[in-house]
């Protein structure tokens, strides 16, 4: 699991600016003209800018009901 | 497959892909687990406890893992998920708690700027599309004064080997973008903003079957091909050697330090 000390650092790797975790399972980024939503599949956060770019579109309400 | 002809008029292939279907092979090949360069990576590294590494490339994890005990935490990044299956498969069996594993691209690190105080690389740059960027990106995530190390294929200061090597390489990975010379990656780390501190030559002498496990048929006569066509000057300069269990000869690599000084 991402220790705080790691989430710190992590940004969204489209624009940079910093994430945030929700529910363990989305790395959100928190530039609302960006929008990108990273999954951490297997304990493994996908960082890559076309996996972020599949959910500029879903809220971050209707994350929780998505199976990735 | 997709492929990229913008390369020399090589097809290539996304290094996800070659090397998804290759990571149970990358755990156990002899060059990739050379005890010896990790030591050297190591000892170059200056690794203390309170310390955070960035292992780019990261592939089944060996660079990040032979880091791990000397630094606070490791982050290893890869583009593709099958080898970083294998890699914490590895690092459960290393009881090492302070290392993770990241899906992510060199060209567009997921970090903030000045996070590590060591960024490693090894055997992995051959493969990125944009050097410069590339470097750009992990000097960018390197705090000041943090430093970097390299270890990668590479190709001496002769115009001929330099086409020869590489073509070699594409033919054993057509994810092979280019093996660069220890002259060529010291202007790229200096335009990167980098001091270049150590370069370090080696040789590795092996056998032909190190190029050509898991090629196909076509590509393996090739390489034979290059190989035959090769002038005594040259075999000379490869060492080569025609032994009864067939051609052996050595390949180059080089390990660089280098510190973000901007």
């Amino acid at each position: 699991m991402l220790s705080e000390e790691l989430l710190a650092i992590l940004a969204c790797p489209a624009c940079k600016t910093a994430v945030i975790l929700k529910q363990d399972r989305w790395l959100i980024c928190q530039n609302p003209s960006c929008g990108r939503k990273y999954p951490i599949k297997d304990g493994i956060p996908v960082m890559l800018i076309e996996e972020g770019d599949k959910y500029v579109n879903v809220s971050e309400e209707d994350l929780a009901a998505l199976d990735v | 497959m997709t492929e990229d002809t913008s390369s020399q008029g090589r097809p290539r292939a996304s290094a996800r892909e070659v090397f998804g279907e290759r990571a149970a092979y990358y755990v156990t090949s002899t060059a990739h687990t050379d005890a010896q360069v990790l030591g050297r990576l190591v000892d170059l590294s200056g690794l203390s406890p309170d310390m955070s590494v960035l292992d780019i490339g990261t592939g089944t994890g060996h660079t990040a893992l032979a880091l791990a005990p000397h630094a606070g935490t490791v982050i290893g990044l890869d583009p593709t998920p099958e080898m970083l299956a294998e890699a914490e498969a590895l690092r459960r069996e290393r009881g090492y708690d302070n290392v993770s594993w990241m899906l992510g691209d060199v060209a567009d690190l997921p970090w903030a700027a000045n996070s590590f105080h060591v960024v490693a690389c090894r055997r992995a740059a051959h493969h990125f599309l944009d050097i410069e960027r590339a470097l750009g990106e992990m000097c960018r995530v390197l705090r000041r004064g943090g430093r970097l190390m390299i270890d990668d294929r590479t190709v001496p200061n002769d115009p001929d080997l330099d086409v020869l090597l590489n073509q070699l390489d594409w033919l054993h990975d057509h994810s092979h973008v280019r093996d660069y010379s220890a002259d060529e990656w010291r202007a790229l780390c200096e335009r990167a903003g980098l001091h270049v501190e150590r370069v370090e030559g080696y040789t590795r002498h092996r056998h032909l079957s190190s190029l050509t496990e898991g090629v196909s048929t076509e590509d393996v006569a090739e390489i034979r091909r290059l190989l035959a066509a090769l002038s005594p000057e040259q075999e000379g300069q490869l060492g080569l050697e025609r032994r009864a269990d067939g051609l052996w000869f050595d390949h180059y690599y080089l390990i660089l330090s280098a510190r973000r000084i901007s």
